[in-house]
Parts: structure tokens; sequence; C-alpha cells
């Protein structure tokens, strides 16, 4: 009898450490305990994801939710971020929000986290199928990349030569600024193309390159630098040749050495994106489908702007400058 | 060149080292000169061959050829140090946080003015050369004290510095720039300045170390001792060399090396990049190696490493300028330093 006791009361004890041992597995009991949502960043020491990350935390403050910021610091690569990936779907957090940094290569782990029923949003680049998603969240690339191809024609007057300075191939966003970009440039006859130079993530690199580019094409008349660490590059380049303001740079991001070049004069223009946007859409939207929301759209776009020495002081575009 | 060996009792077979070292010295020269006359030749208008166009070769050298003497001497002496580009990262990310705290009110630093730039500067430049230093002396006391693999330790301090860099610069609060860039002064003068010659101030330093660095390998007891480390640390011993203290110097001035280039990429670029300097420590070895020193230890020199470095900025240049593919360059260097390496092989065959 006493035996029997035991043994339906360690029954009981084991199924009640498992009950809580698997909060996911139950349908939540207790509505105003926080949602855990996780944020993974493509790189998470890049201010692009810092800002995004402001955006989320300032989003959760108001909607009841937890965020917890991480990714790789050191590359924007499946294999990095992978780890990242797969310790959040073992944590059994509420949400996952992620940046894929493979549209192909992270398919599969992403289908695991839903398959674990865990909801997901893609957040500033996507996966080849992202229906397995709620919903995707970003910046419109490939319309910032035509945007840089109108401030940068006319910055030069419509007529001269241009090259393009980007990170690696493949790498879905620059991808789609420099193919924005191209498609735009073609609308003006005058303006030549020398191409895309790939630097991968290395300001010394894109210095190099932009110093070579001068010494075969001593008539280059413009620049488009597809992101924060090309555009370091060839603003110190621009700098050091003596070319400040003559040689016309428009970049991609806003980081504060990007906004110093531009108040400074060397750059003439910046294309900024609204990670800060990114962070609360995707934490207000992960919030409204665990309250029940299920019909979202396939795609939620956020504004880019062309930022200039004029307006960079401007209240509208305090907003659009990334943190560090 | 390397007058060491004469001077080194407890190296083996010292004489025909040196002469085949001098040999690759000038194979590797001739390669440079090669590079530069083939280049010149094709360029369209010879647009490489330009004052302009060499005074940003060196330029762009200057930077790595900084960690790659440091990485020198700790190869000379068979060890390694992976460490270098994260801890060069560490130095310009904790000095840009030093003269933004120490430059004046939060507000006035964030609009780019600095009152106090007088003191945060220097004190900027005291930390980024500290904490390079502080890195190589961690490095070289866990080699030598606790006996660990150089390659080991050095990746554990690779790592460290890297998520350390990542802590300072990502400590801002929401919304506010924990790291604005560098005061205007400091940039235009160590960054974008011409100190002699019309020369970049960078270049000149370079230059400087590159010739004090030679003469302390060549002609100092220190240099002496690096290479007796390097080819035969019991035999030293020995001999009456402090080993251990000897070893922990070399990495400590490694280290500062990366500290010093530390502070003048952060005056070059405004700015200290966090990702972009991952593999600065394989660009140093790199020179390293294809410049002739062994990586068994006990050969090398700085002339050497100056060349090595040289290559592949010239190659970068060569092929931006004819339009080549940027990852032609990566292929190309990759087999300099497979044959380089090679060489070397071939040489410690012959005499041993």
């Amino acid at each position: 009898m006493f035996k029997r006791l035991f043994g339906v009361t360690t029954f009981a004890a084991l199924a009640g450490i498992c009950a809580l041992s698997v909060p996911g597995a139950m349908p939540r009991a207790n509505a105003a305990a926080p949602y855990k949502i996780v944020l993974i960043a493509g790189i998470a020491s890049d201010a692009f994801y810092i800002t995004m990350n402001h955006g989320a935390q300032a989003e959760a403050q108001k909607d009841g939710a937890t965020v917890q910021y991480s990714g790789s610091s050191a590359a924007f690569s499946p294999s990095t971020q992978l780890p990242f990936l797969n310790a959040a779907i073992a944590q059994k957090p509420d949400f996952i929000l992620i940046a894929p940094t493979d549209k192909v290569a992270l398919q599969a782990p992403i289908a695991q986290a839903v398959a674990a029923k865990i909801p997901v949003i893609l957040v500033d680049t996507t996966l080849n199928d992202p229906s397995i998603a709620v919903t995707t969240i970003s910046s419109d690339n490939v319309a910032g990349g035509a945007k840089v191809a109108d401030a940068l024609a006319d910055a030069i007057g419509k007529t001269g030569k241009v090259a393009v300075v980007s990170v690696s191939p493949g790498v879905s966003t620059t991808d789609e600024r420099v193919e924005g970009f191209n498609k735009q440039l073609a609308t003006y006859p005058s303006v030549k193309s020398l191409g895309v130079t790939f630097t991968g993530d290395n300001p010394t690199r894109a210095n190099t390159v932009l110093k070579g580019l001068v010494a075969a094409n001593r008539d280059l008349a413009g620049v488009f630098a597809t992101n924060t660490q090309t555009g370091t590059g060839v603003t110190a380049a621009s700098r050091e040749l003596g070319l400040s303001g003559k040689l016309k740079l428009v970049e991609f991001d806003t980081e504060p050495v990007q906004v110093e070049g531009l108040k400074a004069g060397t750059i003439t223009a910046l294309v900024a994106q609204d990670p800060y946007n990114i962070g609360e859409l995707g934490v207000r939207y992960a919030v409204q489908y665990l309250k029940g929301k299920r019909d979202f759209d396939k795609h939620y776009g956020t504004g880019e702007a062309i930022i200039t020495k004029e307006n960079v002081d401007s209240p509208d575009t305090k907003k659009y400058l990334y943190a560090q | 060149m390397s007058k060491t060996a004469t001077a080194n009792p407890p190296a083996k077979s010292a004489a025909p080292r040196n002469i085949f070292a001098r040999s690759t010295n000038l194979y590797i020269f001739f390669v440079l000169i090669a590079l530069i006359a083939f280049f010149s030749l094709i360029s369209p208008n010879h647009a490489f061959f330009d004052r302009g166009n060499f005074v940003n070769i060196a330029w762009d050298t200057a930077e790595i050829l900084l960690l790659a003497i440091g990485e020198t001497f700790v190869i000379i002496t068979a060890g390694i140090d992976l460490s270098v580009g994260t801890v060069l990262m560490l130095s310009g990310v904790v000095a840009s946080w030093v003269i933004a705290q120490m430059g004046g009110p939060p507000a006035l630093v964030a609009s780019g003015h600095f009152p106090n730039a007088g003191t945060a500067i220097p004190l900027g430049i005291a930390v980024a050369i500290v904490i390079g230093g502080i890195a190589g002396l961690i490095n070289g006391t866990l080699v030598t004290r606790l006996r660990m693999p150089a390659f080991i330790v050095t990746l554990g301090v690779f790592s460290i510095a890297n998520g350390l860099g990542d802590l300072v610069s990502s400590s801002g609060a929401a919304g506010q720039s924990a790291i604005p860039p560098v005061p205007e002064s400091f940039a235009n003068t160590l960054g974008n300045g011409n100190l002699v010659f019309g020369l970049p101030t960078l270049v000149v330093i370079a230059a400087f170390i590159a010739l004090v660095t030679h003469v302390v390998l060549t002609r100092t007891l220190f240099g002496r001792r690096t290479f007796a480390v390097g080819s035969n640390p019991e035999g030293s011993r020995l001999a009456g060399v402090p080993v251990t203290s000897h070893l922990i110097w070399v990495y400590t001035f490694a280290g500062f090396m990366a500290g010093l280039a530390g502070i003048l990429d952060l005056a070059r670029f405004h700015a200290t990049d966090i990702q972009g300097h991952s593999l600065d420590n394989l660009d140093a070895i790199a020179a390293v190696v294809i410049g002739g020193t062994s990586l068994f230890g006990g050969t090398g020199s700085i002339l050497g490493t100056v060349i090595g470095a040289f290559i592949p900025t010239v190659l970068r240049y060569g092929f931006t300028i004819q339009g080549i593919s940027s990852f032609w360059q990566d292929v190309v260097v990759g087999a300099i330093i497979i044959v380089a390496v090679l060489f070397d092989q071939i040489r410690r065959r012959r005499v041993t």
C-alpha cells in the first residue's frame, strides 16, 4: 500500500516536473507573464542590428514582452549564425525574430523552429521560401539602390564615370542595392558605370580599391559604396587623395563615422534604412500573433531616406541615424 | 641584412643559413620589383607608375607592416601570434571610447566638438598602446610560464579581444552613440597628415619603426637572443640567455605594435571598424612568411617582412587598375605564400 502510494506520488511529481520544464508544450497558464522573444541578428556587433535591437526593446516594454538579443559578433555567415538559432530553439521562447544570413542555408533550420511550434518573423534579410514565417519586415533595398543612382547622377551633373564598391557577391541586401542602382542608372545615358568591385567587409581593402580605380580612371566622378565598411574605406581614400567633395560619394547606412563624413563634405549623400522601425514592428507583430491575430501581410516595408548635409540635423532625420 | 648568425653561438651551422636567408630576401625583392615593373608597363597610360600611386601603396601597407614587424620577432622565436588583428581592434575601440569620454561634455562630443582634446588624445594614444602591451604580456606569460602552445594562447586572446571590443563598442544606451568619430585635429594630423617629404604620417612612422627594429634585430643583444631562442631554446638557456623573460618581451612587443597600429587605424578611418580586422593576423603572418622568415624559428629579417608586406598591396593596386576581379588577388597572394614556404623547406633540407 505504502509502496504503491509512493509510486503514484513519484509519478505525479515527475509529471509535474515535465509539465514545468516544457512550458511550450502547454498552453500559457498565466497570461500576465511576459512573452519571451529572441532576436537573432546577422552580426550582433553591427550598428544596424544594434539599432534594430533598440527598437525591439522599446516596443517590448510597451507590449509586455522581453527581447533577448543574440547573434555572432564575428561574421555574417550561416555557420556562425546557426548555433545561435539552435540555442534559441532549445530555449523554447514564445517567438523568434531572425535576420537570415543566407536565403538557402537558413531555410531548413528556421523550418525546424517552426516545427517546434516557435513562430518566426524574418527581419531585414529573407529566405527563398519565406512562407514558413509569419511575415517578413525589411527595407526595400532595390528602391534604396535606385535612390542612390538618382542622388549620384544628380551630384555629378548627370554625366561621367561612376563605380560601385560592394561587400561580397551573394549577400541579399547589398546585391539588391546594386540591382536597383544599375537599373535606375541605365536611365541616365551619359553616366557610365565601371561596374562593381567587391572588397569584403574590410575598409582597408575598400580604400585600396578606390585609390586603384582613381589611378586607372582620373575622370572618375562618383562612387556608390553599398554599406558601412565599404563606405568607411572609400571615404578615407577620398580624403587621402585630396578629392573630398570633388569625387561624389553616395553610401548606404548611417553610422556615426559616415554622418561625420557627410557633415565634413566628403560624402554627398547617405541612404538610411530604418532598422529601429524594423525592430519595433517585429516585436509588435510577434505580440499580436501570440495574442491570436493571424491575418498578416506577406511583407511589411519600412522606408528608406536620402540624407544630405541639408537635412542631417532635422528632427525627422534623427531616427534614421544608427546608434553604435 | 642578417649579420645575426655570426654572433649566435648556440645556433647550428650558422654560416650557410645566413647566406640562404640573404638569397631568399633577394628572390622576394626581385619578385616585388618584377611585379611593379609589370604593372607599370601594362597599366593604361602607365597609371601604375606614378608617385601618388606609390605613396598610396605605401600608405595601405603601413598598417599591416606594423603588425608584421611585431609578428616577425615572434615567429623568429618559433612562436606565433594570432591575436594581433583583434588586439588592434580592441585598442582602437577603447582609445576612441576614452577620447570621447575625456573629450568634453557628451552633448558637445556627439556633435564633433572636443574641448578637452588636448588631454583626451594623448590619453587615448597611451591607452591604446598600453592595452596592446598588456595583451602581449598575457600572451607571453601564458606561453612561457604556463608552457602553453602559442597557437592556442593567442587564439584565445584573439577571441577575448574581439568580444571585449564588441562589448565596449555596443555599450551605449539606446539611441545614443557610445563612440562618436574621433576629433578632426587627431584625424588630420596622425591619420591624414603629411609629416615629411609629403609622405603620410603613417608611412613615416612605419618606415622609422622598420628601420629601428631592423637595427635591433641585427645589431643588438636583444636581436641575437631572439634568433638564439628561436633556433635552439635549450642551448640558449644553457648559454645563459634568459629565455622566459626574453619571450615575454617579444610577445609584449608584438602586442605593443598592435596597439600602435590600432591608434593609427583609428586616426585614419575616424572610427575603428569592428568586423574589418578579423583577418589582419593572417595578413601579417603572410607578410612575414613571404618575406622569408621561417615558421620553424631561427631565421628571418625585417627587410624581408617589409617586402613581404608590400607584395599583396602591389597586387591589389595592380589588379584594381587593370580592372581584374579582386578575388584573383587573393588567389595569387595564396600561391605566393605557398611558394615562399616551399623555398623555406628546400632551404632547411639543404642546411640539415
